[in-house]
């Protein structure tokens, strides 16, 4: 085999280009990968308009001018080897995400045989190893995407009602079966009371009571706003030219769009008052148990690596206080442990119990907790947890799709994830600055669903 | 035939075995040390992680067994090969997620119905990690305080297994199409008849199933396959060949052709009905290519029945009787298997004769030549796309080597299956025995 040039660049780097459109191109080669990941990415303020940015996905994915309905986008997908097709409606903080993504087979995978639907002559194949996608294979998957956001199927001018109705009828379902998923149902509902009076109350895929005034035309019209305003950050990812793909990608996107939906900036640190307790009662096995604080560090000032390595001791590991005080030494529970969220500066902890045990467990975490601000940290937690979160960014340079999340994140709050560097700050936090961080969490709400 | 994608070649050094995929790009190297423990290794230049799955061929079915040396096959208590591997995590020298934890490492398990695995994944600093998984696994204490905690978190991890409407209706399916097969009995158990198990049950199922020839270990990642099989060759705690795994004897009972139940119901907290259908067979091979191709030729029916593209979904979907989460597998173990089709529902009733109906009329108006040929070319890409992952690589070779058969055969297999291989199983769909499970919301 002859050696390959490889990116000079650090592995996991982006490069940036703007595209006719006006929008972002974000590059990454990667050699070791076997298909090529291309994501589109909007980023929009979470507000009462989230019911009807969660149902335009759904919509749009019924059909584009091209290909009328989904089973013709299905079969088009299909020939292209089955590219995996899917959107995302996600919340940063107090913003609204919306990502469509596509992931296609590299070329030089696909049997010479067979070849691309409308597949190039086998001359052209041999003038270039087939290393990297054929620009044929590519373009059509660049194209499927920008038709599915941008050019939908508007008879009359309008979204179909028919598809309205039915994908409005959807989103409901899908809202109300929220519920199904105690877990995640108890962590959406802490959620909800412990930020009430603010934006990040909003579940992301909005109110079932917003659908009822929802219909075609004011959906169209939202639709057309978004479409013309909302920024797009368009990343790809795999083993790629990125000369010939920067070129394809400014073919595609080459309609000039205004781009100019203003972003509100991260949310402001909220006070807390006295720790409220709410309880639901529901037919279940297992209570859940969610406590939610308050910590206010962000990407911008604060300790971010702290906050993360406070974090890993707490209750992001099995190694971690909570999964050994409450799961391993106390027997009560399968699961228990902590997740932060840093837009917004939040924390929960979250674990599944026998009701009776409900002040025994709550008594253990809150043990934990206090451990952690008063510094009762061994160096083997420390340790552990330093190398836990080392290796997991280490692998991070395998994952194409985390490694545009993380990016995008960073950049939206204004700053450039730097891996190494990254890597270094982290390596550096000692036990008085995790206590330190840990002394920032305020308990704000216990959600306990019973039965 | 087309040219085999597939090439095995013995290469030195002589205990090594090497298998390779000219459409994957991918190679499988094998050793088989004195005590019949294979080790694989799958090589992955340029990635970062390095990934490990030692797995026995032990899961919730082999429920009845005799023990080498012992007579008459005995039956455990519901949930033990499941215990166990919660077990193993209790070393004297503190919890195995801790041990590895220090080298940066993430590691966990799983049971399934027919194997027992354990995983690690690294980046830096692979062989102690790689270390630690070899001792763990083949030097259990089963200390009785221990045992007994242990019997709390699994009562709740069971607990939260029954407010999971997915595991509720798919154990519901199960338990209704099965009479005697032990496919019918929760991975899990259940709270009481974990609390039989004590530490003589432990050590009988250890002794008897993590025995070397009944396990096997796969690495992946960017590895020297020689140093990796000769640290295992040192580290193992098996040295010889103990023939206990040709002397186990699971018995597995005789599972006739009808169902136990035709309908299952419970009601839950629920926003919406959901249903599962499932369609039962028996006599399915249990090991080799024949066993492979069952898989992909019933997995390619039903994408072509309820697949995405399929004019069933669309007419499902635009009926509104399913939403996203509808859709259709096939599994097999032991000798015999279903397919589940089925989601959430407003009427589950009318799904459930929906589903039969296209089934008929997929069999009376044959499928079409383009329509085969186009989903054995989505299966190909979702194949090769497969191979982006250590994780699946790693559990699938393994899963089907413990059924006697290569996963790079896959490619071959799949080229080799037949329009009427398809329309056969669609021929089974419409004619198996059938459970239908639902769960119903609280009204």
């Amino acid at each position: 085999m002859k050696p390959r040039k490889r990116p000079p660049a650090d592995p996991i780097a982006f490069e940036r280009f703007k595209l006719p459109s006006g929008d972002t191109l974000h590059l990454n080669s990667s050699p070791k990968l076997k298909t090529v990941l291309i994501q589109a990415e909007f980023t929009s303020d979470l507000d009462a308009t989230v019911t009807r940015k969660a149902l335009l996905p759904m919509v749009l994915r019924r059909g584009t001018r091209r290909l009328a309905d989904m089973k013709s986008i299905h079969r088009f997908l299909e020939g292209l080897y089955g590219a995996g097709q899917g959107s995302d409606v996600g919340k940063i903080g107090e913003w609204h995400s919306l990502k469509f993504s596509l992931e296609v087979v590299n070329d030089r995978f696909i049997p010479r045989a067979a070849g691309p639907a409308g597949g190039r002559p086998a001359a052209a194949r041999r003038r270039r190893p087939a290393k990297r996608p054929a620009p044929g294979v590519l373009r059509e998957a660049l194209g499927f995407l920008r038709e599915i956001m941008f050019d939908p199927r508007l008879p009359g001018g309008s979204f179909d009602p028919h598809y309205v109705d039915q994908e409005k009828e959807n989103l409901r379902r899908t809202i109300e079966g929220l519920v199904d998923d105690k877990s995640h149902y108890a962590f959406e509902r802490c959620v909800r009371e412990m930020c009430a009076g603010e934006e990040f109350r909003r579940y992301e895929l909005g109110e079932v009571g917003d659908l009822a005034e929802i219909d075609a035309p004011r959906l169209t019209a939202a639709y057309r706003e978004w479409a013309a305003r909302c920024p797009m950050d368009l990343y790809i990812s795999g083993d790629i030219d990125v000369r010939s793909v920067r070129g394809l990608c400014a073919e595609v996107f080459d309609d000039r769009r205004p781009g100019d939906l203003p972003l509100r900036g991260p949310p402001a640190p909220v006070a807390v008052g006295a720790p409220r307790t709410v309880e639901e009662k529901m037919d279940v096995n297992q209570g859940r148990l969610v406590l939610g604080f308050r910590h206010g560090i962000g990407y911008g000032g604060g300790d971010l690596e702290a906050l993360v390595m406070m974090n890993g001791i707490l209750g992001a590991f099995p190694h971690s206080k909570l999964f050994q005080n409450v799961r391993e030494k106390a027997s009560l529970a399968y699961d228990a442990h902590s997740q932060v969220e840093r837009t917004k500066g939040l924390l929960f902890i979250l674990c599944g119990i026998a009701v009776e045990n409900y002040q025994r467990a709550l008594q253990i975490i809150l043990q934990q907790v206090e451990a952690v601000k008063a510094g009762q940290v061994s160096d083997e937690e420390l340790v552990a947890t330093r190398e836990s979160l080392l290796n997991h960014l280490t692998l991070l340079e395998d994952d194409p799709g985390a490694l545009m999340e993380i990016d995008r994140v960073w950049r939206l709050h204004g700053r450039e994830f730097d891996l190494p560097a990254y890597r270094r700050r982290l390596a550096k936090v000692d036990r008085d600055r995790v206590a330190a961080a840990a002394g920032r969490l305020q308990l704000d709400t216990v959600y306990f669903l019973r039965n | 035939m087309p040219r085999s994608p597939l090439r095995r070649t013995t290469s030195a050094p002589p205990s090594i075995e090497r298998w390779k995929s000219r459409t994957l790009k991918e190679e499988v190297l094998r050793t088989i040390l004195p005590s019949g423990l294979e080790v694989y290794l799958c090589p992955k230049p340029g990635f970062k992680k390095r990934f490990a799955c030692y797995s026995t061929r032990y899961g919730s079915i082999d429920s009845v067994f005799a023990a080498p040396g012992e007579g008459e096959p005995r039956r455990v208590p519901d949930g033990i090969a499941h215990f166990l591997e919660h077990s193993l995590f209790e070393t004297p020298r503190g919890n195995v997620s801790d041990l590895f934890a220090r080298n940066g490492a993430y590691s966990n398990a799983a049971t399934s119905f027919n194997t027992t695995t354990y995983i690690f994944s690294a980046s830096d600093r692979f062989f102690p990690s790689l270390e630690l998984l070899l001792w763990f696994v083949e030097n259990p204490t089963f200390e009785p305080g221990r045992i007994e905690k242990e019997k709390g978190i699994i009562t709740e991890e069971i607990r939260m297994c029954r407010d999971d409407p997915g595991w509720v209706s798919y154990m519901g399916l199960l338990e209704s199409l099965f009479v005697a097969h032990p496919l019918r009995i929760d991975i899990a158990g259940s709270p009481e008849s974990i609390r039989e198990i004590d530490s003589d049950a432990l050590h009988r199922a250890f002794r008897t199933f993590y025995s070397p020839a009944n396990m096997i270990l796969f690495v992946i990642g960017d590895l020297d396959p020689a140093k990796v099989f000769e640290f295992v060759a040192r580290r193992t705690r098996f040295r010889e060949r103990d023939g206990k795994a040709e002397e186990i004897r699971r018995v597995y009972p005789a599972e006739p052709a009808r169902v136990s139940q035709a309908e299952f119901t419970r009601q839950m907290e629920v926003a919406m009905p959901k249903l599962l259908l499932g369609l039962k067979e028996t006599g399915v091979p249990r090991t080799g290519a024949p066993f492979l191709a069952r898989d992909l030729q019933s997995e390619l029916a039903l994408d072509i029945l309820f697949g995405r593209g399929s004019d069933g979904f669309q007419k499902l979907y635009e009926a509104q009787l399913i939403i996203d989460d509808f859709g259709a597998s096939y599994h097999s173990a032991a000798g015999v298997g279903y397919a589940a089709v089925g989601g959430e529902t407003p009427r589950p009733q009318d799904l459930r004769e929906a589903i039969f109906k296209e089934i008929k009329r997929v069999r009376r108006a044959g499928i079409s030549r383009r329509d085969f040929e186009q989903k054995k070319r989505k299966f190909l890409g979702g194949f090769i796309r497969n191979f982006n992952s250590l994780e699946y690589i790693a559990g699938n070779y393994t899963y089907f080597r413990f059924h006697g058969v290569d996963l790079f055969d896959a490619v071959d297999i799949l080229e080799s299956i037949r329009l009427k291989d398809v329309e056969e199983r669609v021929e089974f769909l419409a004619g198996a025995p059938s459970a239908a499970s639902m769960i119903l919301p609280r009204s």
